[in-house]
């Protein structure tokens, strides 16, 4: 990235129809196994954007998995959002082509505030308090699932066929059929969402990693949705029960909305936007559902410890939160005992 | 052979170590790190005092169940994968209640050398 400023700074000039365009600051921002974030800060001189900016450039890390969005469909699901009201850092322009950085990149506002899971479950001043923030949240949800298909801009998101609970269940078997061990308590809470699972109703924008440690907040409310790499189509109830699971809540179990505030808050916020009402009979289906794909990625990222070559100590450790996952499905799933 | 102290010793050592003298004095930055580390250690420490015996135990628990089977714990996991499945566990079949002791226990002896503190209170 630094030996690429100026090609960015003269492409972030064209953009902006400024005379000159000087970054002052590039900082690698933490975290993104996927991808890469660069916190840059620009000195405009001209144009409509004359002044300071604060920006984020996104472009791919060196190894990125499978399952992820390359960075110009990431960009159409941006715009789609913010259109649709959802709290997302304002996406402002895409470089597809690679000829700037080498690679494709995006460049959106720079947001400020908290994500961190733990600490967001533990600072009662975040948001507004803790009802406030839940509600807050299950209105951002709303937001989200408020994008229904056909969508031609979105067009590259996968759709599940039949019913989408039997569509992970499927994409689960077939991870474990290839994976070297078997996992019986997995298969154990697989059978069970098998013989539960919904049959398939409204299908929406799913965000699929809609949970604390990924929302963004301050002292007023969210700031931005963030992560949006696994998102797809699917069953609204699935974001819901991933936000609501016992795996998401840092510790404060007994704050059933993302270890944040109460459950009913949340579910209140969701519905007051979306005009309706959440079937809270079908919420504790999706969090076994939850549970079970948290194992499953858990395990994937393990596997590139394992035998992808990617020696990483992160990485090594996530194999050791699948014993409590296991153990939770077990708890929620007894059933003719 | 070996000389005392031995593999879980030493890390149990080397953990207290790593937490009450070296952790106070790292920065910020490397805190993350340390932890991880610290983790780790106490994850290995635990399989190493635990030796065989959860496996041992589960071997035990599967061979009663597949009675007619003599075969190492991966090849009764494998069937017990399959059949879990296939629905032979289903709501209303004998084993069930055995089955589900069995994913109990084998996932609380895996959970009390991952993440000890997670497992108070959860039996």
């Amino acid at each position: 990235m630094e030996t690429r400023k100026e090609a960015l700074e003269a492409w972030l000039a064209a953009r902006m129809g400024a005379e000159r365009v000087t970054l002052t600051a590039l900082r690698k921002l933490s975290g993104g196994a996927i991808q890469e974030n660069w916190a840059v800060d620009a000195d405009v001189t001209g144009g409509a954007c004359a002044g300071g900016l604060a920006l984020v450039v996104r472009t791919d890390a060196p190894s990125g998995v499978a399952v992820s969005h390359g960075r110009a469909q990431e960009f159409a699901l941006f715009k789609a959002a913010f259109e649709a009201g959802v709290t997302v850092p304002e996406p402002l322009w895409l470089e597809a082509e690679g000829a700037v950085l080498g690679k494709p990149f995006f460049v959106m506002r720079r947001i400020a505030g908290v994500a961190a899971g733990h600490k967001v479950v533990k600072d009662d001043g975040l948001g507004g308090g803790r009802a406030a923030l839940a509600a807050a949240l299950g209105r951002e949800l709303a937001r989200i699932h408020s994008i229904t298909p056909p969508r031609d801009d979105l067009g590259f998101l996968s759709m599940p066929q039949g019913a989408p609970a039997l569509a992970w269940v499927a994409e689960f078997r077939r991870w474990l059929d290839g994976h070297r061990a078997a996992h019986p308590a997995l298969e154990w809470g697989l059978r069970w969402l098998e013989r539960h699972a919904p049959p398939r109703g409204q299908i929406v924008l799913c965000h699929n990693d809609f949970r604390t440690g990924n929302l963004m907040v301050d002292r007023t409310g969210v700031t931005g949705v963030l992560d949006w790499e696994f998102a797809a189509w699917g069953d609204p109830l699935a974001d819901v029960g991933w936000f609501c699971a016992p795996c998401w809540r840092f510790g404060q179990r007994q704050n059933e909305a993302g270890g944040i505030g109460p459950r009913e808050a949340f579910y209140d916020g969701y519905e007051r936007e979306s005009g309706r009402a959440l079937d809270r009979g079908q919420v504790a289906y999706w969090e076994v559902m939850a549970t079970m794909r948290w194992a499953i990625i858990a395990l994937q990222q393990a596997e590139r410890h394992v035998s992808g070559g990617e020696t990483n100590l992160e990485l090594a450790l996530t194999a050791h939160v699948v014993p409590e996952l296991e153990l939770d499905i077990l708890d929620m799933t007894r059933e003719g005992l | 052979m070996r000389d005392e102290p031995t593999a879980a010793d030493l890390l149990e050592t080397a953990l207290a170590v790593l937490k009450d003298r070296l952790l106070p004095h790292l920065p910020a930055d490397s805190r993350y790190d340390a932890l991880m580390v610290a983790n780790a250690v106490g994850i290995a420490a635990r399989q190493v005092r635990a030796g065989t015996h959860p496996e041992d135990e589960a071997h035990a628990r599967l061979s009663a169940l597949y009675s007619d089977k003599r075969e190492p714990l991966a090849a009764l996991e494998a069937a017990l994968a399959a059949d879990l499945r296939a629905g032979r566990f289903d709501p209303g079949r004998a084993e069930r209640a055995a089955v589900f002791d069995h994913l109990w226990q084998t996932t609380c002896a895996k959970l009390q050398e991952s993440n000890p503190k997670a497992l108070s209170g959860r039996r």
